[in-house]
């Protein structure tokens, strides 16, 4: 395989994640592109590396949290569906502070890491999820910035991100509960 | 060392959420303690939140779906 292929191939799931991340198609389309000029340009430097897609997958991330930080300032988000999240959150807790649905035990979760179909499902729940929401969530876990970091990048209090994250992980949780591991109530 | 089982499942849930971005305060970490103690769903709902970060980790190796079969129909 040439590395011309071998890049060829690395777009897709490369796109995937910078979509999931950035929420802008074209944006998303730039960095992957400056990710595999880099590759492209340094040939000789991922030569002797077991996985031309970890290697590539760090140098995306790096161009994101430049595209994210360049950008800072035109982040829009919809006050709407944030109020929603909140709304959300309520509605998984009774006035008492129980859970209305507790949560079920997964079978094995650690399986499903090695099915590509539970990382389609994860997708989609993360696509589900309020803008800003989505953005903070991969900052933190897909990222793994740290929390005064992404303050500071998205102009939000700390507070603010800590609740943020948090709604974000109650929904993921619930949206795999129920669309993978098949919890009932 | 006194566990404190004041606080509820709501409260306990985002302390879980809390304590992935930094170490709580002993005061809350009591709290926390005490509430999981005795309550099995945020137990799972713990448990659940880390296997989040697990598998956010694990995206980056997703295995590609495996391509469509070769079909034995003759064409």
């Amino acid at each position: 395989m040439t590395l011309h292929d071998a890049l060829a191939d690395l777009q897709r799931p490369l796109l995937r994640f910078a979509k999931l991340q950035l929420r802008d198609e074209a944006l998303a389309e730039d960095v992957v592109s400056e990710t595999l000029l880099a590759l492209l340009e340094r040939p000789d430097s991922f030569e002797h590396r077991s996985s031309l897609r970890t290697y590539a997958t760090g140098i995306l991330k790096h161009k994101i949290v430049d595209a994210v930080r360049r950008r800072r300032r035109e982040v829009s988000f919809d006050e709407g569906e944030e109020a929603a999240a909140a709304d959300a959150i309520d509605g998984m807790f009774l006035a008492n502070g129980h859970w209305v649905e507790p949560p079920q035990s997964w079978p094995s979760p650690e399986r499903s890491l090695e099915q590509s179909q539970f990382f389609d499902v994860l997708q989609v729940c993360i696509e589900r999820l309020p803008a800003r929401l989505a953005r903070i969530f991969m900052m933190r876990e897909w990222l793994e910035l740290e929390p005064p970091e992404i303050c500071t990048e998205l102009s939000i209090t700390d507070g603010n991100c800590r609740v943020m994250l948090f709604r974000a992980r109650m929904q993921l949780r619930e949206c795999l509960g129920t669309g993978w591991f098949r919890e009932t109530t | 060392m006194k566990l404190d089982p004041t606080i509820r499942c709501r409260q306990a849930a985002r302390l879980l959420s809390e304590r992935l971005e930094a170490p709580l305060p002993t005061g809350q970490r009591l709290q926390l303690s005490g509430h999981l103690l005795i309550c099995a769903s945020c137990r799972r709902a713990d448990r659940h939140f880390v296997f989040l970060r697990t598998a956010l980790k694990a995206m980056d190796t997703v295995p590609e779906a495996p391509p469509e079969p070769p079909s034995d129909a003759p064409r």
